[in-house]
């Protein structure tokens, strides 16, 4: 797994690419922990690398979003592949994080963003 | 290409990358790609991570055999361990639906294998768990 992280206007981005899995999930905890840490409100992960994610990954963004909350942020997902998105259906994760297509649309949709 | 994929796994987590790289390689020979092959690969290690972590009491190393089946419109998985009886088609379902700052975090690896599976079936026989799946191709 890849991380790269970018920061537009209040928004932290994580540009995540390879594979989210128990091997991996860890590092992305530990770069979510420290996000957050920083006093980060706003955080969008950008999926459009990920070719595959379990749910140690899943369990990931559930975290990260309970963090960002306790702050009064928002986590916004974009570019999860098609044959990915049934997964995040089933977790009954897509009635609560907002899923986006690309970066501009997550971005646009968080408050403050000019 | 075989049409049948047949291995043993230690019980150890390390073995994930080599079943996941043989079940591709097996899988991908057979023209099976995009959401199946995820899907199959996702089971496989929620499940497998699952015997591994939690089924064993005592330190040795178990083996798991694990075959797979290509038929003409799906892939028949079958799946026997002998670490303790655990039938993950009747494990509790995880509340998806509670609020997310509420929820549980745990309990979906399983989930996802009866949602995503299109046919499974369990059984207990001979001090073996005997869990047998199917995931359509078309």
């Amino acid at each position: 797994m890849e991380l790269v992280e970018k920061m537009t206007g209040t928004v932290t981005i994580l540009e995540i690419s390879g594979r989210l899995d128990s091997n991996t999930s860890k590092e992305l905890e530990d770069r979510v922990m420290g996000v957050v840490g920083r006093g980060a409100r706003y955080l969008l992960m950008d999926f459009g690398g990920v070719d595959y994610i379990n749910s140690s990954g899943l369990r990931v963004l559930l975290m990260a979003f309970q963090q960002l909350k306790k702050n009064g942020g928002r986590l916004h997902l974009c570019a999860i592949k098609d044959y990915m998105r049934e997964v995040f259906d089933i977790s009954g994760y897509t009635e609560i994080f907002p899923l986006f297509p690309e970066q501009p649309e997550a971005l646009a949709a968080f408050p403050e963003m000019p | 290409m075989s049409d049948t994929l047949d291995m043993c796994i230690a019980s150890r987590l390390t073995e994930l990358d080599r079943v996941r790289l043989a079940v591709e390689t097996f899988l991908q020979g057979q023209g099976v790609a995009g959401r199946p092959i995820y899907h199959i690969l996702l089971a496989l290690d929620e499940l497998i991570t699952n015997i591994i972590s939690y089924g064993y009491r005592d330190a040795d190393e178990h083996l798991i055999r694990l075959t797979l089946t290509r038929r003409p419109d799906l892939v028949d998985i079958l799946l026997i361990d002998d670490a303790m009886p655990f039938n993950p088609l009747d494990a509790p379902e995880p509340d998806t639906t509670a609020a997310l700052e509420d929820r549980r975090i745990g309990g979906l690896g399983i989930h996802f294998v009866r949602k995503i599976m299109d046919f499974a079936a369990y059984e207990r026989r001979g001090g073996n768990n005997i869990l047998r799946l199917a995931k359509k191709t078309t």
